[in-house]
C-alpha cells in the first residue's frame, strides 16, 4: 500500500465554522451562565418558610456533604432509633434470661427476628415480642416491638456498658415493687411518647376510630438525623442541584435559606434546636402535636409551640414536675439540659450557646465537646477562657488548673440514664455552705461533691439520709472523689449497694465501687434488682474480697428512716 | 519540503512529545496513587471526592496521552492545518490538570474552582476530535 500524501491534502475547511461555532457556544454559555447567576443571586436573596418541606433522608445529604455525614454517623444520635437488624442489635439474644422477681424474660432469635419472651413467676408465657426498633447506643439499648397496632418499649433493656441485661424497673427512680414483680410497669407507647425526640420529623398520626383513638404513625427518619438540626431540605437538594448555585455559596459568604445551620444561629435560635429535646416542655393543646406531629422547625423560636417544665409548672392545677428540680429550680434529671442553660448567667449575661460546647460534627461521640471546648486537656475549659480569665487569677483558691471549671460550675448533679451528669445550669458554688452541718434535702453543692467528708460528713447523711436523686448523685460521687479515702469510700458505697431501697441507686453505687477497684476483676458481680437476700449475700461476697472501712450501721439505719421516698417515673 | 509536510513534522513532533511526556507524567500519577493506596495514607484515601478526582486526572492524563500519540501517527498526515492538533494537545492537558487541581483545597461535596479547566479541555477536545475526523473523510 502507498503511504498515504499529504502534499495535496485539501483544508479541513471547517476552521472558520468551527471557530464561529465555539465562540457562539462560549457567548451562549457565557448568557445563560450569567442570567443563572442572577437568578441564583435572587434565589439566595429569598427567606423561605420550611414549614411543610419535604424530608429527604440522610443518605441523600450524605452525596453532597459525605464529611458532615459521617462525623454525624459516629455520634450516638444517629443510633438513637434504629430500624431492627444485626447491626443495630447490641444485647444478647443468644437464649440469655433476666431473672427479676420470679419472672423470667429470655432473649434470643427465631431465625431473623430477635424475640423476647416473658414468663411469670409459675414458668406460664406471657408475653411473647418481636423487636421492631431498639433505641440509645451508648449506655443501654432499649427495645421497641408491636402490640396491638402500637409500638410499646419493652421492659428490659441491654446495659452496654455494663454488658448484661437488665429490668427497667431498675433503670427509674422508683423503688423495688412492694410485692410481684410489676414487671410491665415501664411498658410504654412509643408512638406518642419515645416518637418525639429520637426521630426525624415525627409525627404520631393520631386518629379517631370507630373503636376509639388508633396511630397511624410516620418518621422523616428514625434517629437523629441531619433534618433534626438543618430542617426538612427538599428544596435544598433541588435547588442545589445548580452547580452555579452551589458555587456562588462556595466561593461567598451568603447563607443558604433552603436549610439551617444552627451555627449561624444566633445563641437563643442555636439553643433551641437542641431545646426541642434536651428540655421538657408542655404545650397549651397537645392534640395538634399528636395528630399532625411537632410544628417546630430548627430556626423557628421554641416558644411559639411549647414553654418549658419548671419547678412551679403545673398540669391540672398540680405542680407535678416538682420533683425533677432542686428547691432552688436547677434540673435534676437529665433532658433538661435547656432549662439549665436558660438558668445560666453565660446565658442571661453572654452568648453562651449549646454549640458553644457541644457540636455534632468532629466533636467527640461521647460527650460530643467540640475540640474547641477543651484546653490544655480539661474539658469545657476552652470554651469558658473565652471570656473568664480562668483559675489562678481569682479566688479559685488552691485548685487552680487541679480541677477543670466545669467540675466546680457544672457539678454532676443530674440523674439520667442510671448515671450522674453535670448541671447545665452554669453556677457558682458558694464555698461558704462547706462550713458547719451542710443541709441535705438541697442542691448538692459542687465543693462537697468532691470533699465528701465536709459539712459534718455531708457525703454520707446526702448517701443514706438524702432523696432518691441526691442518693444517687451523692453515690457516683462516692466513686468519683479523690479527696476521701478509698477504703471508706468503699464502705459506703457497699453500704449504698446492699440497703438502698431504690434498684437505681444501688447500680449507680455499684458502678462506683467498681470505679474504686483496679482492673475490675471478674468477682465483681452485683445485681441491683435481685431480691434483698441476694443482693446482700453478693454485697457480703464483695465486702470479703474488698479492702474497705464499714460504715456504722446504726447511724446508717438513722439516716435511712429520714431519707425521702419519692417516686420519679422518668430519667431513665 | 511542502508546507503540508512542514506541518505534518511539526504535528508528528508537538504530539510525540507531548504524548510520551504526558504518558510518562500519566504513568508516575498512577504509581503515586497506588502507593497513597499501597501505605494506606490517611489524607488520600479518606476524602472520597479527593481520590476520585485524582483517579481522574491519572485516568485521563494517560488515556488523552494515548489519544495524542494516535493523533501523532494517524491523524497528523491526514492535516492541513495545525489548529485541531493544538486543540487536542490542549485538551489532553487541561482536563487532567482540572481534575488534578480541582482536588486541591475542594469544599465539601464539590471539587475547586479550577474543574472548570476540565468543560473547556472536553469542549476543545470535542473540536479538534471532529476537525479531525473530517479530515479524514476527505483525505484520499
Amino acid at each position: 500500500m502507498e503511504p498515504t500524501q499529504t502534499t495535496d491534502l485539501p483544508s479541513t475547511g471547517l476552521s472558520p465554522a468551527l471557530v464561529a461555532i465555539a465562540l457562539g457556544a462560549g457567548g451562549v454559555t457565557i448568557a445563560v451562565g450569567w442570567h443563572a447567576h442572577g437568578e441564583v443571586r435572587a434565589d439566595l436573596a429569598t427567606e423561605r418558610d420550611l414549614h411543610g418541606e419535604d424530608f429527604v433522608g440522610s443518605s441523600v445529604c450524605r452525596r453532597c456533604h459525605e464529611d458532615h455525614h459521617e462525623s454525624w454517623a459516629r455520634t450516638h444520635h444517629r443510633r438513637m432509633t434504629q430500624a431492627v437488624s444485626e447491626e443495630a442489635v447490641v444485647g444478647a439474644f443468644d437464649g440469655s434470661e433476666l431473672e427479676y422477681r420470679g419472672w423470667t424474660a429470655t432473649m434470643a432469635r427465631d431465625g431473623d427476628d430477635f424475640v423476647v419472651s416473658v414468663a411469670d413467676a409459675n414458668g406460664s408465657p406471657v408475653t411473647r415480642d418481636r423487636v421492631a426498633m431498639t433505641i440509645g447506643s451508648r449506655r443501654i439499648q432499649q427495645y421497641v416491638a408491636e402490640r396491638d397496632g402500637v409500638f410499646v418499649r419493652l421492659p428490659v433493656a441491654w446495659h452496654i456498658e455494663e454488658g448484661r441485661w437488665m429490668h427497667m424497673n431498675g433503670a427509674f427512680l422508683t423503688p423495688d415493687p412492694t410485692e410481684g414483680a410489676d414487671f410491665e410497669r415501664h411498658v410504654t407507647r412509643w408512638n406518642d411518647n419515645c416518637v418525639f425526640c429520637h426521630n426525624v420529623g415525627p409525627n404520631p398520626g393520631l386518629r379517631d376510630g370507630p373503636d376509639g383513638p388508633r396511630f397511624e404513625t410516620e418518621v422523616a427518619e428514625l434517629g437523629i438525623a441531619c433534618e433534626a438540626c438543618h430542617g426538612p431540605g427538599a428544596e435544598h437538594v433541588s435547588n442545589n442541584r445548580n452547580p452555579i448555585r452551589r458555587y456562588a455559596l462556595h466561593l461567598g459568604d451568603d447563607r443558604d435559606p433552603t436549610v439551617v445551620n444552627p451555627d449561624r444561629l444566633d445563641a437563643n435560635r442555636s439553643a433551641d434546636v437542641c431545646g426541642r429535646c434536651h428540655g421538657q416542655r408542655k404545650t397549651a393543646d397537645v392534640r395538634p402535636f399528636l395528630r399532625r406531629g411537632d410544628p417546630f422547625v430548627p430556626g423557628d423560636d421554641l416558644a411559639r409551640f411549647s414553654e418549658p417544665l419548671w419547678r412551679d409548672t403545673e398540669l391540672n392545677g398540680e405542680a407535678i414536675f416538682a420533683a425533677r428540680f432542686w428547691p432552688s429550680g436547677t434540673p435534676r434529671l437529665t433532658a433538661y439540659e435547656y432549662q439549665g442553660w436558660l438558668q445560666s448567667p453565660c446565658t442571661q449575661e453572654g452568648e453562651l450557646s449549646c454549640t458553644t460546647c457541644h457540636g455534632m460534627h468532629g466533636a467527640d461521640p461521647e460527650g460530643q465537646v467540640r475540640e474547641s471546648a477543651i484546653h490544655e486537656g480539661r474539658l469545657g475549659d476552652g470554651a469558658c477562657i473565652d471570656c473568664h480569665e480562668g483559675p489562678g487569677t481569682d479566688d479559685h483558691g488552691a485548685h487552680d488548673f487541679a480541677v477543670a471549671c466545669v467540675d466546680c460550675h457544672m457539678p454532676r448533679v443530674v440523674y439520667g440514664v442510671v448515671a450522674a451528669h453535670r448541671s447545665h445550669r452554669v453556677s457558682e458554688p458558694a464555698v461558704r455552705d462547706t462550713q458547719g452541718r451542710a443541709p441535705v434535702h438541697g442542691e448538692p453543692n459542687a465543693c462537697l461533691l468532691c470533699h465528701l467528708d465536709w459539712g459534718e460528713d455531708w457525703g454520707e447523711r446526702a448517701l443514706f439520709g438524702g432523696d432518691p436523686v441526691e442518693r444517687a448523685v451523692v453515690a457516683a460521687a462516692w466513686g468519683r472523689s479523690s479527696a476521701v479515702d478509698e477504703a471508706t469510700a468503699r464502705g459506703h458505697l457497699l453500704e449504698a449497694m446492699a440497703s438502698d431501697p431504690y434498684p437505681a441507686v444501688r447500680r449507680i453505687a455499684f458502678r462506683a465501687l467498681r470505679a474504686r477497684i483496679d482492673d475490675a476483676p471478674a468477682w465483681i458481680t452485683f445485681d441491683p434488682t435481685g431480691g434483698e437476700r441476694e443482693r446482700r449475700a453478693q454485697v457480703a461476697a464483695l465486702a470479703a474480697e474488698t479492702e474497705h472501712v464499714p460504715v456504722d450501721a446504726e447511724r446508717v439505719g438513722a439516716l435511712r428512716a429520714n431519707a425521702e421516698t419519692l417516686a420519679i417515673e422518668i430519667g431513665e | 519540503m511542502s508546507e503540508a509536510e512542514d506541518i505534518e513534522q511539526r504535528e508528528v513532533r508537538a504530539s510525540l512529545r507531548l504524548g510520551w511526556s504526558w504518558l510518562l507524567l500519566g504513568a508516575c500519577a498512577g504509581v503515586v496513587l497506588e502507593t497513597l493506596h499501597g501505605f494506606k495514607i490517611g489524607p488520600y484515601l479518606d476524602d472520597e471526592l479527593t481520590r476520585l478526582l485524582l483517579t481522574l486526572a491519572h485516568a485521563h492524563a494517560v488515556g488523552l496521552a494515548l489519544v495524542v500519540l494516535v493523533y501523532a501517527v494517524a491523524g497528523a498526515p491526514l492535516m492541513a492545518r495545525r489548529w485541531p492538533g493544538h486543540l487536542l494537545r490542549a485538551s489532553s492537558l487541561l482536563v487532567p490538570l482540572g481534575f488534578g487541581l480541582g482536588a486541591i483545597g475542594h469544599p465539601e461535596g464539590d471539587p475547586s474552582l479550577p474543574i472548570l479547566l476540565v468543560p473547556v479541555g472536553a469542549l476543545l477536545l470535542l473540536v479538534g476530535l471532529t476537525a479531525i475526523a473530517h479530515a479524514a473523510f476527505r483525505s484520499t
